[in-house]
C-alpha cells in the first residue's frame, strides 16, 4: 500500500521524519519497503505561463519565448517544440540546480539573452527520458513552486501490509497505527454534510432513492446508500488527482475519483451507480442466477453461476457485489443522478467471485481481508458530500441503511499470567493496559482471586477484524511492547541424541562416492516437458500440474534421467563435453489417487575419461566406468550380493549395452549406454552412459555392519591362466563356473586381461585368470595346488570348451 | 730393480695425474696392477734378488702397489661420483608441469548450505524429519491455519495436482505429521524441495527450505530468539546484526521477520539490502493455538516456536550470486566453483 506522508500529516501533527516513521513502522510490523520522493531535488522551479513563442533570429532550431511569473517577464532561449503561447510550463530561473546537477545561469545563446530553461521531465528527473518540455495543467498558479503546486513535495512509503491487517489499507488505519506505536495524537479530519432538506425540498421524483433489498444477509451483512442529484461529471482538480496517482491510482472523473479517494482515506470500498440507468429504481442483493452474465468495468462480458453474490436491478445484475461494477450503470460524462453504494460484503464470498472470475480489484482486496462494518457510513457519508463539493448537485435528504443484525462486539478474555508465558516477559498489569489503551482496544478487569494475576474482558474495535482470540491480543502486547525488548535466551531442554534420517545418510555416503570420483552434483526441477515423453511414452502417465508456469515445467519427472540429458546437451552446448554430473532426487509415480514418491541417485558421463591434461591419455569413457561407479556404489553402501543382469530393453539404454542390477531377485537400479535414439533426439552428438538406483530400494537389502576378518596368516599361491572363450559366452558365467566348483583353497579369482582381435580366431576371446590360493592353517605346497587348479581348468574346457592357452 | 720399480711408480703416477675418464683408470689399473700386469711381472723378478734385498724390495712394491691402488681406487670413486652425478641431471624432470589427479568432483552449492544449516540445527539437538512433496491440501494450508477462501493464501502461490492436491508450499506439512505422532518434548527440523509459482531473478519454482519447531511445556518468545540468534551467529558470523520485527504468518502468533544485518555493505544501505541495511533471512513465530489444536495438543500446557528458511536465499548472500535461477541451469562452471 502505498502512503502519502502529507496526507498522514493531516491526521498526525507531529509526525516523525519519513526515515524514523519508517522505521518505527517497520518494527511494529508494517514493513515499508520503499521511500520514494520524486521532486526532493528540485529546488526552485516555478510556475510559469508563455506569453509569446518566436523564431530564434539567428537559429532555425531555437525558439525565443517570453514567460510571466509572480517576478516578471523573462526572456528564454528553448530547443523543444511542442509549447505554444499561454502554456503553464516549469520554469528554471538562473541560480537553480537541477537533480542531474545542470546547472541553470544566464547565457547568451547564439547572440540572445536566456535567463533560464523550461524543463522538460528527464532534466526534472522524474522520467528517464522525455520528449519535449513539460506541459502543465492550466489551473496551476504562476509563480507557485514546482513541486508544491504538483505535489511533488510530498514523500511517498510504500508498505507491505499483511493480509490479517486490512485496516491498514487506509490512510485513516496506519494514522491509528502511528498514534499507537509513537504515542503522538491524532486529529481526525472533520468535514461537514451538507444534506438537502429543510426549505430545500426534492426537486423532481429522482431525488426519492431507489428500493433496496437484500437477499443474502449473511453474505451482505450492510448494504448503505445515498443520493446525489444533478451533478455534473467531469475532471478532478489537481491536487485530487495528484493524490490518487501518488497512491498508483488513475484519474478517471470527479466522481469515480471521490470514491477511490474515499477508500484510500477510510479504506472502505465505495460505488457509485448512474441512478437514472438503475431499471425500476430496485436494488436487489442476491445470488446471481444460473445462465446469468454481466459486463464489468473493463468491458468484458462475464458468465456468472449461482455462488456468486451480485447487485441486481429490477431485472439483472449489475455490479459484482465488493468485485466490480457493470458497464451498463457505469458513471459517463452525462450522468446526472447517481446512487452511491457503501456496503459490507463476506470476505469469502467476494474472494471466491474473485478467483472464479479472475479480477482482483482494490475492492475485492479489501473486502476479501475484512472491512469494517462499522465504517459503512461514515465512508458513505465522506463520499457523498465530496461529491457535493466537486460536481455540485444535491445529496438527497436520508441515507439508505439496511443493517439486518448490528454489528455486536466480541469479549475476549486475556490473562496477564498467559501473556508472560508466551513471550517470556514479565510485564506488569499496567504496561499492558497501557498497550491496550493506546490501540483503542477496551478492557474491562476481572475479578479474580488473590495471587493469581491479572485477568482482562477485552474488546477489540470493529476495525480490527484480525483479534478474535486472546493470542490476537498477546500478539499485539509484543509488537508494542517492542520484540526488540523481549529478552533472547537459550532454551532448557532434555538432552537428546540428534540424527539424520536414514535416508539422508545414504544420500551423504553416494554423494561423497561419486564427487570422490569426480562427479559434480546438479539439481534439476521435478518437473519436466511432455517433450520428455516423446523419448520414453512408456512412462508418459506422470503428475500434471492443473496450473504450471510453462508447458516445459508441466509434468512431474518419473525418471532422473530426462533431467540429466537436458544438463548434459546445456553443458556440450556450451562446449564442456567431458561430463560426469550426478543428482540425486525424488521420482513421482501415480498410484491411482495416491503418489508414490521415490528417492533415486542417478548419473550420466561423456567425453574424456580424465579430461584434457599432458599426464593422461585421452581415452572416452566407455560402459565400464559406468558400471564401475555404480559398483563403487553398491560396495560403498554395503550391498552384498548384488547381481547385473544384461537386458535389451531397458528405457532410455542401447539395447546392447545396458543391464539391472538385482537383490534377491528385485531389482535396484540400472545403468548402461544411453540408447542412440535418445541422444539423436535431443541432438547429442557423443555417447553418454548413464546409471540410476533406487536408493529406497537400497536401503532395505543394504548393510550397514562392518565385519573384521583376520589377516591371513600363511602365504598364497598363484595360478595364471589365458585361456580362448567363445565371444557368445558372458564372463558371468565363466566366473560363476569356476567359484561353483567348490574349491575351498581357491581365496578369489581375478580377471586381468580381455583380448580379441589379432592372433585370436573369428568369434573368440582370450581371456587371462588369476588364481589365488590360500589356506588359514597351513603353507600349501605347489602339488596341493596344482590338483584343485586342474579340476577348475578341466570344468572349464568341459563346461565351455575353452581353449587354455597358457599357464603360469 | 729398485730403480725400475720407482720409474714404474713414477711413471704410473704421472700417467694418473692426467687420466680423463673412467676407462683409462680401469685400463691402467689392468696394466700396471693386473695379475699379468708390471707390477705383477716385476714381482716375478724377486727370486732372482738376494735373501736379504728380497723382502727390501718386496716391502716396496708393496707400499708401491698401495700407493697406486689408492690413486686408482679414489680416481674411481670420483669418477662413479660424477657419473651418479650426470645421471641425476639426466633424469631431471619439469616440476613446474602439473600434478596428476583425477579431479574431485563436489555437491551442489544448495547441498552445501543445507547441510551447513542443518548441522548447526542437530547440534542444537534437532531432529531431521521428511515429508512427502506432493501434498494435500489439509497438509499444507488447512492444518496450519490457512482455511479455503484465506487471503493468507495469497502469500504463496501454488502448483496443483487436483483441487485437493498439490506441491507442498513450504515445509511445514512435516511440522503437523511429525505432531500427528509423537508428543511433546520435541525438537525436529524438515529441510526439503518446495514448489512455488513465481519465476524471476529472486524467484524459482523450486527451491530448498528448512522448517524448524520446537515444542515442549514453557518454550517462549525469548527462546524463539535465543535458538535463532544462535543458528544464525553460527550460519554468518558471531557478530552479526539481527533484529525481529512483527510479521504476519496464518499458523504462528505472535509472528516475527528476523533480519540480518546486511553481509554486502555490513549494514551501511546497498543495492541487494535495497538500502536499508538489512536483509530478511526467516519467517518465525510461536505456534499457533489452532495449529495444535488440529494435532490435538493441549495448548494451555504445551507452547512452542516454529522457523521457515530458505536455502536459496543464504547461499545467495553467502557466495555473491544475484541471479537464482543459475542454481537450476547446472551449467559444470558454475558448479565446479564450490
Ligand atoms: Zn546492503
Amino acid at each position: 500500500m502505498k502512503l502519502s506522508y502529507n496526507w498522514l500529516k493531516e491526521y498526525i501533527r507531529a509526525l516523525p521524519s519519513p526515515d524514523k516513521l519508517a522505521e518505527r513502522l517497520t518494527m511494529a510490523g508494517l514493513e515499508v519497503e520503499g521511500i520514494e520522493a520524486p521532486g526532493k531535488d528540485i529546488k526552485g522551479v516555478v510556475i510559469a505561463q508563455i506569453l509569446s513563442v518566436e523564431k530564434h533570429p539567428n537559429a532555425d532550431r531555437l525558439s525565443f519565448c517570453k514567460v510571466k511569473t509572480d517576478k516578471g517577464i523573462h526572456s528564454i532561449v528553448c530547443g523543444a517544440r511542442n509549447m505554444k503561447a499561454g502554456d503553464k510550463v516549469a520554469l528554471a530561473l538562473h541560480g537553480t540546480t537541477l537533480p542531474r546537477g545542470i546547472k541553470i545561469e544566464k547565457t547568451k545563446i547564439r547572440g540572445v539573452e536566456s535567463e533560464g530553461m523550461m524543463c522538460s521531465e528527464s532534466e526534472l528527473g522524474l522520467k528517464d527520458a522525455s520528449e519535449g518540455i513539460m506541459i502543465l495543467p492550466q489551473d496551476l498558479p504562476v509563480g507557485k513552486d514546482f513541486t508544491e503546486a504538483m505535489g511533488l513535495n510530498d514523500i511517498i512509503l510504500n508498505i507491505n501490509v499483511t493480509p490479517n491487517r486490512p485496516d491498514c489499507l487506509s490512510i485513516l488505519g496506519i494514522a491509528r497505527e502511528v498514534a499507537a506505536i509513537t504515542r503522538c495524537k491524532m486529529h481526525e479530519v472533520r468535514w461537514k454534510r451538507s444534506e438537502v432538506g429543510g426549505k430545500k425540498q426534492p426537486q423532481t421524483s429522482n431525488l426519492k432513492p431507489p428500493s433496496v433489498s437484500i437477499d443474502e444477509s449473511s453474505l451482505c451483512r450492510r448494504y448503505s446508500a445515498r443520493v446525489v442529484e444533478n451533478i455534473k461529471v467531469g475532471p478532478s482538480p489537481n491536487w485530487l488527482k495528484q493524490r490518487l496517482e501518488s497512491h498508483g491510482f488513475r484519474s478517471i472523473n470527479n466522481v469515480v475519483d471521490v470514491t477511490n479517494y474515499v477508500m484510500i482515506e477510510y479504506g472502505h470500498p465505495l460505488h457509485a451507480f448512474d441512478s437514472d440507468l438503475v431499471d425500476g429504481k430496485q436494488i436487489v442483493v442476491r445470488m446471481a442466477h444460473e445462465h446469468e452474465s454481466i459486463q464489468t468495468l473493463d468491458n468484458i462480458t462475464r458468465k456468472l453461476t449461482k455462488d456468486m453474490l451480485v447487485i441486481c436491478d429490477k431485472e439483472k445484475p449489475i455490479a459484482l457485489a465488493g468485485v466490480m461494477g457493470g458497464k451498463e450503470s457505469e458513471i459517463q460524462d452525462t450522468t446526472k443522478n447517481i446512487f452511491l453504494e457503501s456496503a459490507y460484503f463476506d470476505p469469502s464470498c467476494v474472494r471466491r467471485t474473485s478467483k472464479a472470475l479472475g479480477i482482483s480489484t482494490d475492492s475485492s482486496y479489501r473486502f476479501e481481508r475484512g472491512a469494517d462494518i462499522e465504517g459503512v457510513t461514515r465512508a458513505l457519508d465522506r463520499a457523498a458530500q465530496m461529491i457535493v463539493e466537486l460536481a455540485g448537485g444535491d445529496m438527497a435528504k436520508g441515507m439508505i441503511d439496511k443493517y439486518p443484525r448490528p454489528y455486536k462486539p466480541i469479549t475476549i478474555k486475556v490473562r496477564l499470567s498467559r501473556i508472560n508465558k508466551i513471550l517470556g516477559l514479565n510485564i506488569n498489569k499496567k504496561e499492558v493496559e497501557d498497550c491496550l489503551k493506546r490501540l483503542g482496544i477496551d478492557f474491562k478487569p476481572v475479578r479474580v482471586q488473590k495471587g493469581e494475576g491479572a485477568v482482562w474482558n477485552v474488546i477489540p474495535p470493529s476495525f480490527r477484524v484480525d483479534i478474535l482470540k486472546e493470542v490476537d491480543i498477546i500478539e499485539e502486547i509484543a509488537r508494542l511492547y517492542g520484540y526488540e525488548k523481549i529478552p533472547t535466551i537459550l532454551p532448557l531442554a532434555r538432552l537428546s541424541t540428534a540424527k539424520k534420517t536414514g535416508v539422508d545418510m545414504i544420500r551423504e555416503k553416494v554423494r561423497d562416492i561419486l564427487t570422490n570420483n569426480g562427479f559434480l552434483e546438479a539439481i534439476n526441477y521435478s518437473f519436466v516437458s511432455p517433450k520428455v515423453f516423446e523419448i520414453a511414452p512408456e512412462i508418459n502417465n506422470g503428475l500434471r500440474l492443473i496450473n504450471p508456469l510453462t508447458e516445459e515445467q508441466s509434468i512431474m519427472r518419473r525418471s532422473l534421467i530426462s533431467s540429466l540429458l537436458e544438463t548434459m546437451r546445456y553443458n556440450v552446448n556450451h562446449n564442456n563435453s567431458d561430463i560426469k554430473i550426478f543428482e540425486i532426487g525424488r521420482i513421482f509415480i501415480p498410484k491411482g489417487k495416491e503418489t508414490e514418491e521415490r528417492e533415486m541417485v542417478s548419473g550420466i558421463i561423456s567425453g574424456l575419461r580424465y579430461g584434457e591434461a599432458w599426464s593422461v591419455r585421452r581415452d572416452a569413457v566407455d560402459f565400464y566406468d559406468i558400471k564401475g561407479v555404480v559398483e563403487q556404489i553398491l560396495t560403498g553402501l554395503g550391498v552384498a550380493n548384488y547381481t547385473f543382469t544384461a537386458k535389451a530393453d531397458i528405457l532410455f539404454l542401447h539395447p546392447g549395452k545396458g543391464g539391472v542390477f538385482e537383490v534377491n531377485g528385485k531389482p535396484i537400479g540400472m545403468t548402461g549406454e544411453a540408447h542412440p535414439d535418445t541422444l539423436q533426439s535431443l541432438d547429442i552428438k557423443q555417447p553418454a552412459y548413464i546409471f540410476e538406483l533406487d536408493l529406497q530400494a537400497i536401503m532395505t537389502v543394504m548393510s550397514s555392519q562392518k565385519g573384521y576378518r583376520p589377516i591371513p596368516k600363511y602365504p598364497m599361491i598363484i595360478r595364471d591362466a589365458a585361456m580362448i572363450v567363445n565371444r557368445e559366452i558372458p564372463f558371468q558365467e565363466l566366473y560363476d563356473a569356476v567359484k561353483g566348483a567348490g574349491i575351498k583353497l581357491l581365496e578369489k579369482v581375478d580377471i586381468f586381461d580381455v583380448y580379441y582381435g589379432e592372433n585370436i580366431p573369428e568369434g573368440k576371446l582370450s581371456i587371462a585368470l588369476r588364481f589365488v590360493y590360500r589356506s588359514s592353517e597351513r603353507t600349501l605346497t605347489d602339488n596341493e595346488v596344482n590338483n584343485v587348479h586342474v579340476i577348475i581348468l578341466d570344468n572349464l574346457k568341459n563346461r565351455f570348451g575353452v581353449e587354455i592357452r597358457g599357464e603360469a | 730393480m729398485r730403480d725400475r720399480l720407482l720409474q714404474l711408480e713414477k711413471a704410473a703416477l704421472s700417467e694418473i695425474s692426467s687420466i680423463k675418464n673412467k676407462e683409462a683408470v680401469i685400463e691402467l689399473k689392468n696394466r700396471y696392477l693386473g695379475r699379468k700386469g708390471e707390477l705383477a711381472s716385476l714381482t716375478k723378478e724377486l727370486g732372482k734378488l738376494s735373501h736379504e734385498e728380497r723382502p727390501v724390495v718386496g716391502d716396496l712394491i708393496n707400499s708401491i702397489r698401495g700407493r697406486i691402488e689408492e690413486r686408482v681406487n679414489s680416481l674411481l670413486t670420483a669418477f662413479a661420483q660424477d657419473e651418479r652425478e650426470q645421471r641425476l641431471k639426466a633424469e631431471r624432470v619439469d616440476v613446474t608441469l602439473p600434478g596428476r589427479y583425477l579431479p574431485l568432483g563436489n555437491s551442489h552449492p544448495i547441498t552445501q548450505i543445507m547441510d551447513e544449516v542443518v548441522s548447526i540445527f542437530l547440534g542444537m539437538g534437532f531432529k531431521v524429519a521428511e515429508g512427502p512433496e506432493v501434498e494435500t491440501d489439509y497438509y499444507n494450508f488447512e492444518a496450519l491455519n490457512i482455511p479455503k477462501d484465506h487471503p493468507a493464501r495469497d502469500m504463496q502461490d501454488t502448483f496443483y495436482i487436483s483441487d485437493d492436491v498439490l506441491l507442498r508450499t513450504h515445509t511445514s506439512p512435516v511440522q503437523i505429521r511429525v505432531m500427528q505422532g509423537k508428543k511433546p518434548p520435541l525438537r525436529v527440523i524438515a529441510p526439503g524441495k518446495v514448489y512455488r509459482r513465481d519465476s524471476d531473478i529472486t524467484h524459482t519454482p523450486m527451491f530448498h527450505q528448512v522448517e524448524g519447531f520446537m515444542v515442549d511445556e514453557s518454550i517462549t518468545f525469548g527462546d524463539l530468539k535465543g535458538v535463532l540468534t544462535a543458528f544464525l551467529h553460527s550460519l554468518f558470523r558471531e557478530d552479526i546484526a539481527i533484529r525481529f520485527r512483527p510479521s504476519f504468518f496464518p499458523f504462528t502468533e505472535p509472528s516475527v521477520e528476523v533480519d540480518i544485518q546486511c553481509v554486502m555493505c555490513n549494514g551501511k544501505g546497498c543495492r541487494v539490502c535495497k538500502g536499508s541495511g538489512w536483509l530478511e533471512i526467516l519467517g518465525a513465530g510461536m505456534i499457533h493455538p489452532m495449529v495444535f489444536k488440529a494435532v490435538d495438543y493441549d495448548s494451555e500446557r504445551y507452547t512452542g516456536f516454529a522457523f521457515g528458511l530458505g536455502i536459496e536465499r543464504i547461499a545467495m548472500l553467502k557466495y555473491g550470486i544475484d541471479d537464482i535461477r543459475m542454481f537450476f541451469e547446472n551449467d559444470v562452471r558454475f558448479l565446479r566453483q564450490f
